[in-house]
Parts: C-alpha cells; structure tokens; sequence
C-alpha cells in the first residue's frame, strides 16, 4: 500500500545532498585530455593537436616526447602516453570522436584500419623524402602505393651468445638451426642453459622466421594466398622441434625474450632478444657479447633477423588534419637530430633513415654494428597483408607442430586455408 | 576424550597451512617491492629480500611523474563515490524489485538478471563510445557514471529484501509511513550486512578496476592506482620493484576494507547463493 510522500528536513538535507553531491561529480574533471577543439586558422588560435604513444620501458623518452612536442610552434601538442594495453586503448578510442590527431602503431597502421579509413595518407607529408627511408620498412606501410605512417625509429631483433661460453667448448656461432641445437645442447649445464626465445620456448617469437629461415615467405608478391605450405617449412619446423624438445632449450626463465635478464643472469648461453636491451647486455658482459641473426634452416634455408619500426599515423577523423600531418612531417620527416637522439639516447635503436646510421653512436662499433648490418643483409618486416587472423591460424598450426607432435602438413595446410580465406576478405 | 582436542589441534594446522598458501602472494610482494631488480629475476630464489632500506618505496613515492598518491587519491574518490551510489540506487532498485510482484517487474528481474550473463567486454566499445559522445573522458563522470549501475548489487539485495520481514514493514504503514520512509528508516536499518557486502564488493571491484579507467582516464591527473601500476610494465620489460612497490601501497586501502568488513562480506555472499 503505497501512501502519501511526506518530505521532513532530514529527507530534504538527505536529497539537497545527494543533488549537491552530483553537480560536484558533474562539475569535476573537465579535462578532456586535449584543450578546447580548435580550428586551424580560426581566428588565428593555435590548433591543438591530441598525440598518442605507449609506454616505452627506456628512462627518458616520455620526457623527451614532451620536450619536441613543446619546440614545435605551429600548434599545441597534448602528448598522452598510454600506461598499458595500447593498441586495445587506441583501437577503442578511434572509434570514437576524442581519437588522437596524431598516434603512433606498431609497423603502421593495420591493413582494416586503413581500409576502414581510420588513418590519413601521409604520402604527400613524407614527400622527397620517400628514398631516404629504410624501402622494407616504408613497405609495410604502403598500400596502394600511398604511405599511411612514417616509420620512427627501427628496431629489431637478434641472437645475443656469449663468445666464452662457446669458445670454452671449441664451438663456432651457428649459422644454422642445426648447428644451434647442436651448440645449445653442448653448452648445457645444471647451471646455465642453452638457448632461450619466451616462456613459450619461442613458439610465439619465432614463428614467422621459421618461414623466412626455410627461404620462404607468408604470402604471395601479390598477397593473394599463403605460399609458406611448404615441405622446406615441414623440415624447418621439425629442426625446431628438436631444438624445443632437447636438454639445450630454457623453456623457463625469469623474464619473456623480450628483456635481456636471463641472458644477463648468466640462465642462458645464447638467449633471442632485442637490440634495445644491448646497452645493459653489454654492460654485462663486456666484450664476451656476440650478436648473431637467426640461423638458416635446411639447405635453402637463409638467415633472418625480424625488424619493424613503430610509425606515426594521422587520425583521418582529425579536425585539424593538415597541421597533423604538418607535424609528423616536422617530428619525424624533417627533424633528423630528433631521430638520431631517439636512436643514441634510449637504449639502442636505429635510425629510419639509413644515411642516419653513421651518426648513431651506439651500433657504430661492435655488436651494435654487427647488428646494424644484419638489417641490410637479413632483415625481413612482416606483410602488411599478414592480419591478426592470419597470424592466430599460423601462431596455432605451429604450437600443435611444435608442442603436440601434430602432422605439419595437415596442420599448416588448414592454417594456408584460413590465410587465404582472410585475403580474400581483405583483397576484396 | 582426546579425539576432540586433537582434531582441533589437526584443524589448526591445516588452517594455519591454508593461511600461509594463502598469504604467500602477500609476502612475495612485500619481499620484490624491497628486493633490487637483480634480485627479483635472479634464477636462484632468496626468500630474503636484499633492499631492506626502503629506497624503492621512497623513489616511487618521490618521482611525482609516476603519480602513485594523486592515483591514490583518484582511486579513493572513484571507488568511494562508486560505491556509495551503488548502494543507493540498487538498494532502491532490489527493494522495487523484491516487494512489487506484477508482470511488469519480473520481466525488468529477468532482465537484470540476464545482463550477468552478458560478457563486460560486449558492452565495452559500445559503452566506451557513447561516454565519449558524451564528452566524458578524463572526467570522473566517465569513471562513475557508467559503471554505478549494477545488476548484480540490485539482484543481491533482491534477495536480501524477500527475506525480509515484511511485518516490520506493515506495522510501520499502520504508523502512517509511506513506502519511501519505510525504506530509509525500517528497511534498511535492519539491511547493515547486505549493505555492507554490497560496499565491499563494489569497492573492491571499482579499487581493482583496470582497462574502464585506462580508457577514460587519458589525462594522467585522472589515472587510478592500477593504471599508475600498469606503467611498470612495457614492451621492453617489467620493472619489478617498483611494480611490487606500489602494489604494496595500493593494497593498503583495500586490504583495510576487507579487514573492516570481510563478515558482511561472507554473510553477503552466503546470502546471495554465489561461492
């Protein structure tokens, strides 16, 4: 039985709180991450430009970001470095009308964003200077022969040994994935392993260089089907399982390949990593550091080392569209100093441009130049043409290959099905 | 005669056994947050830690571009404001739900009741992109907002309010109180451990609340506590001291809920049938 509402001053205090309380809530936070939503031009207002990055595990890049950002002069530049889970966070915000102007993506833009029109042609930003960038790496950022990303800074991965370890056995740097599992194993002790690429035994890290190693690639020239079903593929793929189910492999140890620790430790003689970590390798182990490319697999085989550069992308929904591509073209088109500081003062990366690299201190000498010619000779960036999807069917083939003993060619087949079924999609 | 005392003494030790398993993850935590990263990823594991001098806690404390107590702070307010709304407005909502028995509230129960079985990450973009039409990023509208409606804490107390005695509601109507009155001043007087369950579960969850607040909080003056912890993690490694750090520091608040309130909270979650 419902009966008539009487108001007492408790219930008025009671509800004037509440209402107090929400027009503080409403009035809080108004910070929109960006400032007011200017127009270029506009009564001459600077414009304001939202750019994103992730989080970069070097000191000092946050700070240096910052830092450009505030010299460039024709507009104002909120950088937001996302904490965690940036593509997730990137991905969701560009679907919505506070996206970055200007954002950065692993090897560019995907091939669905630039299909789905979420990134601007930068072709013409990047203009003349279209020959002095690393041609692999601009590659993966070219689709229908316009550029939809500048390439940043390149980075790469490596074999990091120790030159002791292996003298102490009188064994040479293998050069093939044979001659790896043969000094993994060698090398072996209670009390430092062999070889170590993941926690997943490299499964994940790997995968597309047990391709490029068997003289292979994913995809076709045209990027009309899968071309790594292949029985140079079987036997690469089987010289790995060895490697993998040998006393020589660290399957555990107390970092990902992606941080040198278990090479620095001393868990592991030879440890698949990045030249980012060559700074603190180095200061490790000094001179006993040698760096090698992934070896050959099988007689056709060929060495590889996996290279890509984070790339900065225009937000096609931009309002201020031309002072964005304005100011990539200004941070990471014409600004070299920038780009060699980025290379020589963050751990160890590359400089897009290659006529750059005498001027990148850290891979003048040494491993650092060792690795440095490994991109010139061996380096392979993954297609553009190469999606998630493609990549998950493959990633899976080779995990029940690899840790299930599955028939490779029956697995590898299903996965060629589904790659081709996803450029068909994407071709379409 | 002396079966008894030593099946106490056997269920002492399984539970003393159970509480160390149990606070084990504690006890890691403490000992990376003052352990040095060499210590941390050494292959030989030391139960010691071998930073005991605390310059871990005082960096990440100090470096006011990590931003741990202004993340304190915003989680304090998310979480606070969060749960306190929680509970006013699925209050409301259980006690509609529990004592208006008509077509039309069995169908908005089933309703509310399908929602849990929604996966969150469904509802994710769709919701992300609507605060965003709405101009709420980087706002505290857009952390609370959307997420102060919960099917779960309005099913919970559903469920408390059909058990409860509906005598005390009557006697209250013959003494002239109408239904909002016999609510704030009947029901809910007698609904502490349903309540308090509800306030705990709602603050640890808004407490622990990850990827909604990465999304929405893009001004870093806005970031929680987990965000801020999420930075110690990169492509390129994990920091682990001071990860552990401030996890330490962030588990402190939520750890004096639980003490508070872990009763109510057993006797919420016995009541709702959820284990």
């Amino acid at each position: 039985m419902l009966t008539r509402m009487t108001l007492s001053r408790r219930t008025l205090f009671t509800v004037g709180g509440g209402l107090t309380a929400t027009a503080a809530l409403t009035a809080c936070g108004s910070n929109t991450g960006r400032s007011a939503a200017p127009s270029a031009g506009a009564s001459g207002a600077r414009p304001t430009l939202a750019s994103w990055y992730h989080k970069y595990g070097e000191d000092g890049v946050e700070a240096a970001l910052k830092k450009w950002a505030s010299e460039y002069t024709s507009a104002t530049i909120d950088v937001n470095v996302v904490a965690a889970d940036y593509e997730r966070a990137l991905s969701a915000a560009l679907l919505t009308p506070t996206a970055p102007d200007v954002f950065e993506y692993a090897n560019g833009p995907t091939l669905d964003m630039i299909k789905a029109g979420q990134v601007a042609d930068v072709t013409d930003a990047v203009g003349a200077a279209r020959s002095q960038f690393t041609p692999t790496v601009l590659a993966r950022m070219t689709y229908q022969d316009k550029i939809w990303a500048v390439p940043q800074t390149v980075d790469m991965q490596l074999l990091y040994y120790r030159k002791s370890v292996l003298a102490a056995k009188g064994l040479q740097p293998p050069s093939t994935l044979e001659e790896l599992t043969h000094v993994a194993n060698s090398v072996a002790t209670p009390e430092m392993g062999g070889f170590f690429a993941g926690q997943d035994g490299g499964v994940g890290v790997l995968g597309l260089l047990l391709i490029w190693a068997a003289g292979l690639s994913e995809l076709n020239p045209a990027n009309t089907a899968a071309t790594f079903n292949d029985p140079a593929l079987y036997a690469s793929v089987a010289q790995y399982k060895t490697l993998f189910d040998s006393p020589g492999m660290v399957k555990s140890a107390s970092a990902d390949w992606s941080d040198a620790s278990p090479f620095i430790n001393g868990e592991t003689a030879l440890q698949w990593g990045g030249l980012w970590d060559l700074t603190k390798v180095l200061a490790a182990h000094g001179d006993d550091v040698g760096v090698l490319p992934f070896p050959a697999a099988g007689t056709g085989g060929t060495k590889v080392v996996p290279f890509g550069a984070f790339s900065a992308c225009v937000s096609a929904q931009s309002a201020n569209l031309t002072v964005a591509k304005n100011y990539v073209k200004w941070l990471w088109v014409d600004s070299d100093d920038r780009q060699v500081e980025f290379s020589n003062a963050f751990g160890v990366h590359l400089p897009a441009k290659p006529a750059l690299l005498p001027r990148a201190t850290k891979v003048a000498a040494g491993p650092g130049q060792d690795a440095a010619s490994f991109v010139t000779d061996f380096g392979r960036a993954n297609a553009l043409f190469w999606t998630s999807a493609s990549g998950d069917a493959y990633a899976t083939a080779l995990s029940n290959v690899v840790k299930n003993g599955a028939d490779p060619a029956t697995e590898f087949g299903a996965a060629a099905s589904k790659v081709n079924a996803e450029l068909a999609r994407v071709n379409d | 005669m002396n079966r008894r005392p030593r099946a106490h003494v056997g269920a002492y030790l399984a539970a003393s056994l159970l509480a160390v398993v149990f606070l084990l993850p504690f006890y890691v935590i403490a000992r990376n947050a003052f352990s040095t990263q060499q210590a941390v990823v050494a292959p030989v594991w030391r139960w010691w830690p071998d930073a005991l001098n605390g310059a871990t806690v005082t960096a990440v404390l100090g470096d006011p571009s990590l931003g741990i107590l202004p993340a304190l702070v915003t989680s304090l307010v998310v979480s606070t404001v969060q749960t306190a709304a929680t509970l006013v407005i699925s209050l409301m909502a259980g006690y509609a739900l529990a004592r208006w028995s008509t077509t039309a509230s069995r169908i908005i129960l089933g309703m509310t009741v399908f929602t849990l079985m929604v996966p969150a990450m469904v509802t994710f973009i769709p919701t992300f992109v609507m605060v965003s039409s709405l101009g709420w990023i980087s706002t505290y509208r857009g952390l609370i907002v959307p997420v102060v409606f919960s099917a779960f804490a309005t099913f919970l107390f559903r469920q408390g309010f059909v058990d409860f005695p509906q005598e005390l509601e009557e006697a209250a109507a013959l003494d002239g109180a109408n239904t909002w009155t016999t609510l704030w001043r009947i029901v809910v007087p007698n609904a502490g451990s349903s309540i308090a369950a509800v306030g705990t579960i709602t603050f640890i969850g808004a407490w622990n609340a990850f990827l909604w607040p990465l999304l929405i909080a893009q001004d870093p003056q806005l970031r929680t506590i987990q965000v801020v912890l999420s930075q110690f993690m990169t492509s390129q490694g994990t920091r682990y001291p001071e990860m552990f750090t401030g996890a330490l520091i962030g588990i402190i608040p939520v750890l004096l809920v639980f003490l508070f309130l872990q009763r109510w909270l057993v006797q919420g979650v016995e009541a709702s049938g959820l284990r």
